[in-house]
């Protein structure tokens, strides 16, 4: 029974970054109907910022957890003011293949500007274990869910009560009608970048912290989970992400304590077939028409 | 359009003829009765670029020492070395087509070369068709010596053991200095490296394999893995992998309080190990090793480590080590057979007992790998702490 809440915990924990980076697609996904195939290596580059102000700049590590979540939103806002908005009103197919682009270029301009090799990410908190009940959990692992949490509750307050939420719900339900009631289309959907961005650089740094050790294609196989657990939620639904990140999270730790460890990651995708199969929206999705 | 094509290609093929014609012609004029030529084909560039450069370094230092010291005597001649070194770029296609080259163009009498496992494969046809023995310092796979009907490759040899010898030793020193009696053995099995080294360590193991788990490369996470395991009776874990993946796994069992030794092939021997998992976690665990400047193997091996040391200012690694010994076995072939021709060097290369490497003393068996001695080097906070030779 112990090892069972002990690996629910690990699942969790792996959860959490899932659910922080699903947030990210979940959001764009909502509000311009694009699934951004960079999102995985925003986190990457996140990663690399705060291994960047840390180990260079000597800084405390939630100073410069919060500084690579800013850097990273204004690079979010940068990608899309360059790689969609000119292409807005184009076919669908034409952005993602921009996106899937700009996660070409990421990948490889850091590979070349750094190299591929893998960096240990510095200690900045010395890891320290608790025990109750025969459950271990260190502190890096309680770092990683509280944030995780926090920064979930903030967005959801964002999104339900402040002036930049409501215009985001508003562009994303019609964005015709919202710019005619004076909403500005362009500034909504910067900001949606810039939180989603910044998401995904925590998540990025927390992992850094978690498992020592960042390279450059570090986003590509997390990027693609965070996908499915949109996906799995419901995408554009936010506390679908969330849900959908942690069940990702606990089905995979739970496969690797079965046989079948070596299929851990073909499970989750299969799941992804299984669930557009079953129901397309996904667990949290409502079956709506789409206007004609 | 066309025709100018044409005139274009064939203009292009005509300066790279005489270019071609021209490095022949300057190549053929250096060679002299004394001379004989050893070609080099390491991987100065690309991937496996790091190994490569150790490498060439390690066989332009043998050949220089042998030169200075008289050359290879032969019917009471005196013949020096030269090596004409090609970079492969760690690429079959180069690796093949600069092994020619040397064979048909330069007269190479034998390579030393290539670094890794499918450059041997890509060059092996070509050394074989130009009848020239060719040396691996370093790959590892077990069947690169031999043909698909398990026949040896008749002048295909290797100075480093192969990965299942590797395997079988590493159970060994488990068995005999870490009086391990129960293991759980971590496994990459993205490529034939870890369940290689996996199956010849389970068929060596004297005691009890609890658990073999496997992983692909990339595999950052492993509490699941370690939760699962942690309850169970182990006393050593095997990690048959790659230093990145190699030092997660050690960092994420090491927070988890499993603390047991941990032993580990060559791919573990990486500086990189410890930086991943951090220093002080990177205690109690032991690696498979070629060469240890601590722990010198034979007699030449203490001599070696610091002549090089002095001409380059750093001890050397074992790669450097591997093809140090590569270039000293073809010398002790030729002088053994009294004669520089390509069908006496790999004679004497398939005959070769007893050779006092600075890796270790050396006898090359039916399959033309080397049986030698292993060391397996200890780490304590992140550092090279002992080295025990397994014979």
């Amino acid at each position: 029974m112990t090892t069972f809440i002990q690996q629910l915990i690990n699942g969790l924990m792996l959860g959490s970054v899932y659910a922080l980076l699903a947030l990210g697609y979940t959001m764009v996904y909502g509000i311009i109907k694009l699934i951004n195939f960079a999102h995985g290596d925003i986190y990457m580059l996140g990663a690399y910022f705060g291994y960047f102000f840390i180990k260079v700049l000597h800084l405390n590590f939630f100073i410069a957890l919060i500084l690579a979540m800013v850097v990273s939103a204004v690079i979010g806002v940068v990608i899309e003011y360059i790689a969609y908005r000119p292409l807005r009103h184009s076919p669908r197919i034409a952005v993602l293949i921009s996106a899937l682009g700009i996660s070409f270029f990421l990948e490889n301009g850091m590979t070349y500007l750094y190299g591929s090799d893998q960096r240990s990410f510095p200690q900045a908190i010395k890891t320290v274990q608790y025990q109750f009940c025969g459950i271990q959990i260190s502190n890096i692992q309680l770092i990683i869910a509280v944030t995780s949490i926090v920064l979930m509750l903030l967005l959801t307050y964002i999104v339900k009560n402040t002036k930049m939420g409501r215009a985001m719900r508003a562009v994303s339900a019609d964005p015709d009608a919202a710019s005619l009631m004076g909403i500005n289309i362009n500034h909504t959907i910067s900001f949606t970048f810039a939180i989603g961005s910044a998401l995904a650089a925590a998540g990025g740094v927390l992992i850094g912290l978690y498992y020592n050790s960042i390279d450059p294609l570090m986003g590509m196989t997390p990027g693609l989970k965070a996908f499915v657990a949109a996906v799995l939620g419901g995408i554009g639904i936010i506390p679908g992400a969330a849900v959908g990140g942690w069940l990702i999270g606990i089905l995979e730790t739970m496969v690797q304590a079965t046989p079948f460890s070596d299929y851990k990651d073909a499970i989750v995708y299969a799941m992804l077939i299984v669930i557009l199969l079953i129901k397309p929206t996904g667990i949290l999705g409502k079956n709506k028409r789409e206007k004609v | 359009m066309k025709k100018i094509i044409i005139v274009g290609a064939a203009f292009i093929v005509a300066v790279g003829g005489i270019a071609a014609f021209g490095v022949v012609n300057k190549s053929s004029k250096v060679s002299t009765s004394n001379v004989i030529k050893i070609g080099g084909v390491f991987d100065t560039s690309g991937d496996a670029s790091s190994y490569g450069k150790a490498e060439q370094d390690g066989a332009d230092f043998a050949i220089k020492q042998i030169n200075a010291n008289g050359g290879v005597k032969v019917n009471g001649k005196n013949y020096k070395f030269k090596i004409i070194n090609k970079d492969a770029k760690t690429d079959n296609t180069e690796t093949a087509s600069v092994t020619s080259s040397l064979i048909n163009n330069e007269k190479v009498s034998a390579i030393v070369g290539p670094v890794i496992t499918s450059g041997v494969q890509s060059a092996v046809p070509v050394a074989t068709q130009g009848k020239t023995p060719m040396i691996s310092p370093t790959a590892g796979a077990d069947n690169i010596t031999l043909q698909k009907n398990g026949d040896v490759q008749p002048y295909v040899f290797r100075a480093q053991y192969k990965n299942s010898f590797m395997g079988t030793k590493m159970a060994q020193f488990a068995t005999e200095n870490l009086k391990a009696k129960n293991i759980v053995i971590f496994q990459d099995n993205s490529s034939d490296y870890g369940t290689g080294i996996t199956s010849a360590f389970k068929k060596a193991f004297k005691g009890n394999v609890v658990d073999v788990e496997s992983y692909q490369a990339g595999t950052k996470d492993f509490q699941a893995v370690l939760t699962k395991i942690k309850d169970k009776k182990f006393d050593a874990i095997a990690i048959n992998g790659y230093y990145t993946e190699g030092g997660a796994i050690l960092k994420q069992m090491r927070d988890m309080g499993i603390n047991v030794p941990v032993i580990g092939p060559d791919g573990i021997g990486d500086p990189k190990t410890a930086e991943i998992a951090g220093n002080k976690n990177t205690s109690n665990v032991y690696y498979a090793s070629h060469f240890s400047v601590d722990a010198p193997a034979t007699k030449v091996s203490a001599p070696f480590a610091k002549a090089y040391k002095k001409a380059y200012g750093k001890y050397p690694s074992q790669f450097t080590a591997l093809a140090y010994d590569s270039v000293r076995m073809i010398k002790a072939a030729i002088e053994n057979e009294n004669s520089t021709s390509k069908s006496a060097i790999t004679k004497g290369l398939a005959n070769l007992k007893n050779f006092d490497g600075v890796t270790g003393k050396m006898s090359i068996d039916k399959d033309h790998n080397p049986v030698k001695s292993m060391v397996m080097v200890g780490m304590t906070d992140g550092k090279e702490s002992s080295a025990v030779v397994v014979k």
